[in-house]
């Protein structure tokens, strides 16, 4: 493997989940179940009494739910399971984005957490229109960063300088693929500072 | 960086999740469906007198009755096993030893990460956009006899401009 293709693997798993977190949780459902059920047949090979039902006595349960089981009770059921199915299966299928980026490097594989560069931007824009800490909040999402700006009351801002302030710096972090920045100036100012 | 075998997580997720999807669905039918209702009691049933026809094919002594009885214990064995094998995969690979050589005159030398994170944490001395930083080595799941990746990570100043001449900031970096 080439050092080029060991870093772009090394940047996926960065920022992308492993779902080990949800593997772990069904695997031991898993292992509880097939743990118990393999009892069971086990002490109804040996005729000893079961621990709560024996497997022929689950079979014949299961063969009778559609009877015993009133048609509500069978649809709601039904439809918890069907949708922590669903749920296994798009964390199987989805990507799992971990609110990293990948940033430019020669040497290393090199990734920055999504919110190190809303607090860079935020401080930025700040020291740019001269505001207080706490004036400017900054939101980094997939494909772009929010800055919400809170003026000084009779203060104007000029967004030209704020988009360039955030610009400047979304630029200098030579991310792999960049983001725009996008200035919201709101309406209402905060009370002289 | 570790050795997680994320493929095969995605797999059994998406297996175990259409399994579920599967069943519940066909709950539900059975629910809302007479039909389904009345299909599901003609199937398990069938299935049972089919089990219970497969009993006398393979005769074993008491008081086993049938070589098949122990099919049920046998398959949930595996089940388990499979559960464990899985659990295992999870994690693993981070190592103690950041560099090692082996010299058969001057003996073998190895390098512990700790070494390395002293260092590193030296250098950061003075830093004012670095607050704090941790460094871990990971061996390569495909390569094995070369040296460990490092994964270096640097807990940045709240507003602290990663790339800036003020020092890097946030996130995992690694050198080889």
């Amino acid at each position: 493997m080439n050092q080029g293709r060991i870093t772009n693997r090394i940047i996926r798993r960065e920022t992308h989940s492993s779902r080990a977190g949800l593997s772990v949780l069904t695997a031991v459902l898993l292992l509880v179940a097939c743990l118990w059920v393999g009892t069971e047949s086990v002490l109804s090979l040996l005729g000893q009494p079961a621990l709560l039902a024996s497997p022929g006595h689950l079979a014949s349960l299961v063969a009778a739910v559609p009877g015993a089981v009133l048609p509500a009770g069978l649809v709601a059921g039904g439809t918890v399971v069907a949708l922590a199915g669903a749920g296994l299966l798009l964390a199987a299928v989805k990507g799992g984005r971990r609110g990293r980026r990948a940033m430019l490097s020669g040497r290393s594989a090199l990734v920055v957490d999504d919110e190190t560069i809303a607090a860079a931007i935020s401080r930025k824009v700040r020291l740019a229109a001269n505001l207080a800490p706490g004036q400017v909040a900054t939101a980094v999402t997939r494909n772009r960063a929010l800055v919400h700006v809170h003026p000084t009351s009779g203060m104007t801002l000029d967004p030209a300088v704020l988009t360039a302030a955030a610009a400047e710096e979304v630029a200098s972090l030579r991310l792999r693929k960049t983001i725009p920045a996008q200035i919201r100036v709101a309406t209402k100012g905060a009370v002289g500072r | 960086m570790n050795s997680t075998n994320r493929a095969m997580n995605r797999l059994l997720l998406a297996t175990a999740g259409l399994v579920l999807l599967a069943a519940g669905l066909l709950s539900a039918g059975a629910g809302l469906v007479p039909a389904v209702r009345e299909q599901w009691n003609a199937v398990a049933t069938g299935l049972l007198e089919r089990w219970q026809a497969l009993l006398p094919t393979a005769p074993a002594p008491e008081p086993l009755g049938s070589w098949w009885s122990l099919a049920l214990p046998a398959l949930l064995l595996l089940g388990a096993a499979a559960s464990i094998f899985w659990l295992t995969r999870q994690g693993g690979g981070r190592t103690g030893t950041a560099a090692s050589e082996q010299d058969p005159e001057s003996g073998d030398t190895a390098v512990d990460v700790s070494y390395l994170a002293t260092a590193v944490d030296e250098a950061l001395k003075g830093n004012r956009a670095v607050v704090g930083s941790s460094l871990t080595a990971w061996r390569h799941r495909t390569k094995r006899n070369t040296a460990p990746a490092l994964r270096l990570t640097l807990q940045a100043r709240k507003g602290a401009s990663p790339p800036g001449g003020r020092g890097p900031g946030g996130g995992p970096g690694r050198r080889d």
